[in-house]
């Protein structure tokens, strides 16, 4: 089943066109890879997935549902998480505060409920703090719950980012290079943790990233972009042998 | 300066000094959260105090609930507010400060014109019968100020801290693209954040009723103040908030025990003496600039 | 998109301008005149006074209580045909208690053709206007109660009204003579009115052998007098005396009882329904003060009520009823004056004027004292009572 399905998207800015006609699927389960040199708009891909832009033209389509319309809150509750390049994390608060703060779709906590409902904030209250702990027991945050988010370490902080992502109860994840500034081991793990999510959680993933080892291991099908157009599609064996591929890769910049 | 009349302007100056530090914290709620200084802070704590008086005076309401009558209509009103300023947000913050300029002095006229200028006349809500221990009197409605107050602020940070509207209030301000991108409707937790300043400046502004005078000119008198003292304690930060504001107060009471003419002037020198040193405030918290 | 961010900035913009040009407006003092006739007194149908007070702010009700007394008099007067005929007009000036908006107010309508003006209720306004109705050559008639009024040399001001002076001798006389009391604080505001207090207090209370053992001087607007009653209060004063308007004379009786001040509190004419509202009627039992106007003590003074209860449905006040002896003086003179209605010879007519009024006799001397006389009353159950 095609979970996320983009169609011929474009996105201009100010005449110049960062992505130009692209269309490609996601099928459910799959973990699927953007790659392409820098400047070939997987980012600004991401952007008008999630919501940031709308796209110039072109539709989007989650869950067999249109998408491209709606602002990113609301893209986020149909199901649809992602990640940002560099980390954005509510650095002034604690690891759990981190979690705590974004369980708030399932946990059906409405404003009016902090006047009317106490009892009901209370226990969902309760309920919040079980579900993070659990989820940090489960991406070995645990003994980092009360730490302020600003003082973990690097490889920590990324973790945390991923594991917010996925206090959403997301369907599809979108990780935005999630492999910058990790050594081999921490590569590694990550990879370990990508593929726990889609085998264990039933979670879709889809990767930007430059780390071609990672990403050739633990992709089943890779979109490759260049300047703006999709150059190929296809698992990590075709796209690693193609040869547009590879002249973009030696002649652009990574 | 003997000793009495040290303790008594001490209790005095915390007295006033809580009302202060709870506008203050109304101010630094808010531009922490927004990034916005909002100007119409002080008209909303003068028809706060109007609501919650007229609620009491008139209608013979209990005081208490006076004053959450008042705390619900201006906490709608702030979110209100941010609906009508966020298209101006969206260009830039300056437009947004002259728009809070604009709201606050239409509520200030709207005020008047249904209030009149001349001002109510309110009794304390307690017998306010003086405890006598020694040579000092504590007036007991000033320590109710000064334990409510303390209640406000306790109830504000638990629910800033602990709970899942609260830490969504704070990494919406913190983080707007990724809460966004996580599921909140920051839009919504901005009004949020502005209809709770708002209540603040509200329970704060029916309060001081009985000791001061209910009018119009409450916008300036205890706004501006307020507005200092967030500044002083360092604007964004809360703690801070609460420190220039009971620094206001003492230093207003305990220099007007000594020279009356200068006990106006006198805090706001002090005021200025202390940013030329710290341009940050006494707590000194990097600020988020959003500008 | 551009155009419209464009369009919203341009309509905040205009918007915010107009409600500034709103408020601006409405600033300003506002002036209540029916049609003039525009020619001069001699040939005009009607006679024109001014009346400039406060008719909005904290000060209002003194602006309204004159305006209450001095239109009793105006209206019966007209519905009795007028002055040889001709109906007199008031004209009413907003000046918020702000003396330059007064003063501004003042040169707008000496050039109107007024005959008198009642101006201002408050001492402030009234310092500030002396010059311009002077030199108009305007007779101007206050209660303010500042002793300079008279002694800045206009030779136009009359004051229906006893001066601070004669108050505050009255209540030091009262309070050390007859009370017997010695140790006394004051309180005043830095206002004309409230210098004026403690000044002629101070002096009075010299006289007597006694010196004040706290003098506390706060601003107009202050609100809050902690403070300064904390210092009083650790002087173990027998009095309190007030010298400020009557909404801070009731805050600061309000504050003081806070503060266990077991002192006996005592005030000027300021103490009045506005003083008693603000204090509370628990507060302000007992507190003493001096006046010239005692509701319901003779037969005058019952008429007198009736009438303000018929025409305005509350009770005859202290400052109603000066206003009402101030404009019932001015007629007498104007009709005695009539038709040679310059300023010169209203002034000379009264000064000719023996009165005997509601709150007072009055015989005006060269440089517009009134009259001199006052009396001590206290609070009970909120109203004015005779003190015996």
């Amino acid at each position: 089943m095609e979970l996320l399905k983009i169609a011929k998207v474009s996105r201009e800015f100010g005449g110049l066109k960062a992505i130009d006609d692209v269309s490609f699927s996601v099928k459910k389960g799959a973990i699927h890879g953007v790659i392409g040199p820098n400047g070939s708009g997987k980012t600004t891909l991401f952007n008008v997935v999630s919501g940031h832009y709308k796209p110039t033209s072109g539709e989007v389509w989650f869950e067999n549902k249109p998408i491209h319309k709606l602002p990113p809150y609301k893209i986020c509750r149909a199901g649809l998480a992602r990640t940002f390049q560099n980390l954005r994390l509510f650095k002034q608060m604690t690891v759990l505060e981190n979690i705590c703060a974004v369980l708030d779709e399932s946990s059906g906590v409405r404003i009016l409920d902090y006047f009317l409902f106490l009892n009901r904030v209370l226990r969902i209250e309760k309920e919040t703090v079980l579900k993070a702990e659990k989820l940090l027991e489960d991406f070995n945050l645990s003994e980092w719950w009360n730490v302020q988010a600003d003082s973990l370490p690097y490889g920590v902080q990324k973790r945390m980012e991923i594991a917010r992502a996925l206090a959403t109860n997301p369907k599809l994840l979108l990780l935005d290079e999630p492999a910058a500034g990790l050594n081999h081991t921490e590569t590694d793990e990550l990879s370990g943790i990508i593929k726990h999510i889609r085998d264990d959680l039933g979670i879709t993933v889809v990767l930007i990233e430059h780390d071609m080892k990672m990403v050739m291991s633990i992709c089943e099908t890779i979109t490759v972009l260049n300047e703006g157009h999709l150059l190929i599609e296809g698992t990590p064996e075709v796209v690693s042998n193609d040869k547009q591929v590879i002249s973009a890769y030696l002649g652009g910049e990574w | 300066m003997n000793g009495t009349v040290l303790i008594q302007s001490l209790i005095g100056g915390l007295g006033i000094g809580s009302i202060y530090a709870l506008v203050a914290i109304g101010y630094s709620l808010v531009y922490r959260t927004m990034g916005l200084a909002n100007f119409a802070h002080g008209n909303i704590l003068m028809v706060g105090a109007y609501i919650g008086t007229v609620f009491y005076v008139s209608m013979h309401t209990n005081f208490i609930i006076a004053i959450i009558i008042s705390s619900i209509l201006i906490g709608i009103l702030g979110m209100v507010m941010e609906r009508i300023l966020r298209p101006l947000g969206k260009m830039d913050l300056i437009y947004m400060m002259l728009g809070t300029l604009g709201i606050g002095i239409v509520l200030q006229n709207l005020a008047i014109i249904i209030w009149g200028t001349d001002g109510i006349a309110v009794q304390y809500p307690i017998k306010n019968e003086p405890w006598v221990i020694g040579n000092i009197s504590i007036s007991p409605y000033t320590l109710v100020i000064i334990c409510a107050s303390a209640t406000v602020v306790l109830a504000l940070q638990f629910f800033l801290h602990k709970t899942k509207l609260g830490l969504a209030m704070r990494s919406s301000a913190q983080e707007k693209e990724m809460s966004l991108v996580l599921g909140m409707n920051v839009n919504l937790m901005n009004a949020l954040t502005l209809g709770l300043g708002s209540v603040l400046a509200a329970i704060a502004g029916v309060m001081v009723g009985p000791v001061f005078y209910v009018s119009p000119d409450m916008s300036s008198s205890v706004g501006i103040i307020g507005f200092a003292a967030a500044i002083l304690g360092g604007f964004g930060s809360i703690p801070g908030a609460i420190i220039g504001g009971l620094t206001f107060g003492v230093l207003q009471t305990m220099v007007a025990t000594q020279v009356s003419e200068w006990s106006q002037v006198i805090a706001f020198v002090i005021f200025v003496f202390v940013l030329i040193i710290k341009p940050s405030g006494i707590v000194g918290e990097r600020v988020v600039d959003k500008i | 998109m551009k155009n419209k961010r464009k369009s919203i900035f341009k309509g905040m913009i205009l918007s915010t301008l107009a409600v500034l040009a709103l408020t601006a407006c409405n600033s300003q003092g506002k002036s209540n005149t029916s049609k003039s006739s525009g020619s001069s007194t001699k040939d005009s149908k009607v006679i024109k006074i001014a009346q400039i007070g406060p008719f909005s702010g904290n000060a209002a009700s003194f602006g309204n209580w004159d305006n209450q007394g001095i239109m009793l008099v105006v209206d019966e007067v007209n519905k009795n045909g007028g002055i040889h005929g001709k109906k007199i007009e008031v004209i009413k000036i907003d000046d918020q208690a702000n003396p330059t908006v007064a003063v501004n107010a003042a040169q707008k309508v000496v050039n109107q053709n007024i005959v008198a003006a009642f101006a201002t209720p408050l001492s402030t306004g009234t310092l500030a206007t002396l010059q311009v109705f002077d030199q108009a050559k305007i007779p101007q008639l206050t209660a303010g109660q500042d002793t300079s009024i008279t002694t800045k040399g206009s030779k136009y001001i009359f004051r229906y009204n006893a001066n601070s002076a004669a108050y505050t001798k009255t209540a030091a006389d009262y309070i050390v003579n007859k009370l017997g009391k010695k140790k006394i604080a004051i309180i005043t505001n830095s206002g004309a009115y409230g210098k004026g207090e403690r000044d002629s207090f101070t002096k009075a209370l010299k006289e007597f052998g006694v010196e004040p053992i706290a003098d506390e001087v706060v601003t107009p607007d202050a609100k809050d007098f902690t403070a300064q009653l904390t210092n009083i209060k650790a002087k173990n004063p027998e009095v309190l005396y007030m010298g400020t308007e009557n909404i801070q004379m009731g805050l600061i009786t309000k504050q003081a009882i806070a503060l266990g001040l077991k002192a006996q509190r005592a005030g000027g004419s300021a103490a009045d329904p506005i003083f008693v509202k603000t204090a509370g009627v628990e507060n302000a039992e007992g507190t003493i003060f001096t006046t010239q106007y005692i509701p319901d003590a003779d037969e005058k003074t019952k008429e007198f009520n009736e009438a303000v209860k018929a025409k305005y449905g509350i009770e005859g006040e202290f400052h109603i009823a000066k206003a009402y002896d101030g404009a019932m003086m001015l007629v007498e003179a104007l009709k005695n004056a009539y038709p040679n209605l310059d300023g010169e010879t209203v002034a000379k007519e009264l000064r000719k004027l023996n009165y005997s009024g509601i709150t007072g006799d009055y015989k005006f001397d060269e440089t517009g004292e009134g009259t001199d006389k006052a009396q001590m009353a206290v609070i009970k159950d909120g109203k004015a009572t005779l003190l015996q």
